[in-house]
């Protein structure tokens, strides 16, 4: 296998930090010397952040409200209420 | 090199998690209300990100609170409400998927995905060094909505759990059922997935 493709198919293990030292050194003396898989570490590592940065999203009153309303109505079923 | 950092979780969110989660065992709903302004927006965001849909989203939203007010007596008050909370609501996420199962441009989560295919990158540009300053946040969400829908729904499914939620490869696992190195396989190519899509965006140079 060459070492472009060995370092492609443990990019992810390397940026979690899961490789063995030997591997991850040999990925990183690789990456020195080749400018393509330099690029193709950096930016998925920067897309990895991106994607972790992600705001949580806003709830619709109006869903917020529902979500409040089904448990209600779960509590009224259960206890024989109308 | 260092991989992404992974923010800790906060023990003093987690201790009050409990008190309410206490509370409305022994009937307080209030409590359980609180509960759910506390994690809602997080869990809308993963019921998004998984469903791909707004409307399956919002389903999944309320099913994952109602059922999880429903299941409140088996929740183990030694563990962390909210991990249990996202566990109910990758279910019912992943049920939507299975109802919407037939429609076209998806792959079934049980279908092997370890080929070499789309592992290959086509687009290589060096990235900005500060890529995600270049948007404001809600440019940036609609992006990666606009992006992650484009991805297979298997690939998808476990980048939600694994880098938004943060959860174990081995957890993952168990939760999707199929195996560790599945799991992998699909993040890698997840990542690479997402990495060719942003890169329009963020290479250096470039204006999208």
């Amino acid at each position: 296998m060459s070492t472009c493709k060995k370092l492609l198919t443990e990019l992810s293990s390397y940026l979690d930090n899961e490789l063995d030292s030997d591997l991850r050194v040999e990925i990183e003396t690789h990456m020195r010397r080749c400018p393509d898989c330099h690029i193709i570490i950096d930016s998925t590592r920067k897309t990895v952040q991106i994607y972790r940065g992600c705001d949580a999203y806003e709830v619709p009153t109006s869903l917020h409200e529902r979500i409040e309303q089904a448990v209600k109505m779960h509590i009224e079923k259960s206890t024989g209420k109308c | 090199m260092a991989a992404p950092d992974i923010a800790p979780p906060n023990p003093l969110f987690k201790s009050l998690d409990l008190d309410l989660v206490h509370r409305a065992k022994e009937g307080d709903v209030a409590s359980f209300s609180e509960l759910v302004s506390r994690h809602e927006r997080k869990i809308f965001r993963l019921t998004q990100h998984i469903t791909g849909n707004r409307e399956d989203a919002e389903d999944a939203l309320q099913e994952a609170f109602l059922k999880a007010y429903t299941k409140l007596d088996q929740f183990q008050e030694g563990s962390q409400f909210y991990t249990w909370l996202v566990r109910i609501a990758v279910n019912e996420s992943l049920m939507k998927l299975r109802k919407r199962r037939n429609t076209p441009f998806t792959i079934s989560l049980d279908e092997p995905l370890e080929s070499d295919d789309g592992l290959i990158p086509r687009e290589i540009g060096q990235w900005e060094d500060n890529p995600e300053s270049k948007f404001a946040q809600q440019e940036l969400r609609e992006i990666l909505d606009q992006q992650l829908k484009s991805m297979p729904e298997a690939f998808r499914t476990v980048l939600v759990l694994r880098d938004l939620e943060q959860i174990s490869t081995e957890e993952t696992a168990r939760l999707l059922e199929i195996s560790v190195p599945a799991v992998k396989s699909r993040l890698l190519r997840a990542r690479l997935h997402l990495r060719e899509k942003l890169n329009k965006y963020f290479e250096r140079g470039k204006s999208a």
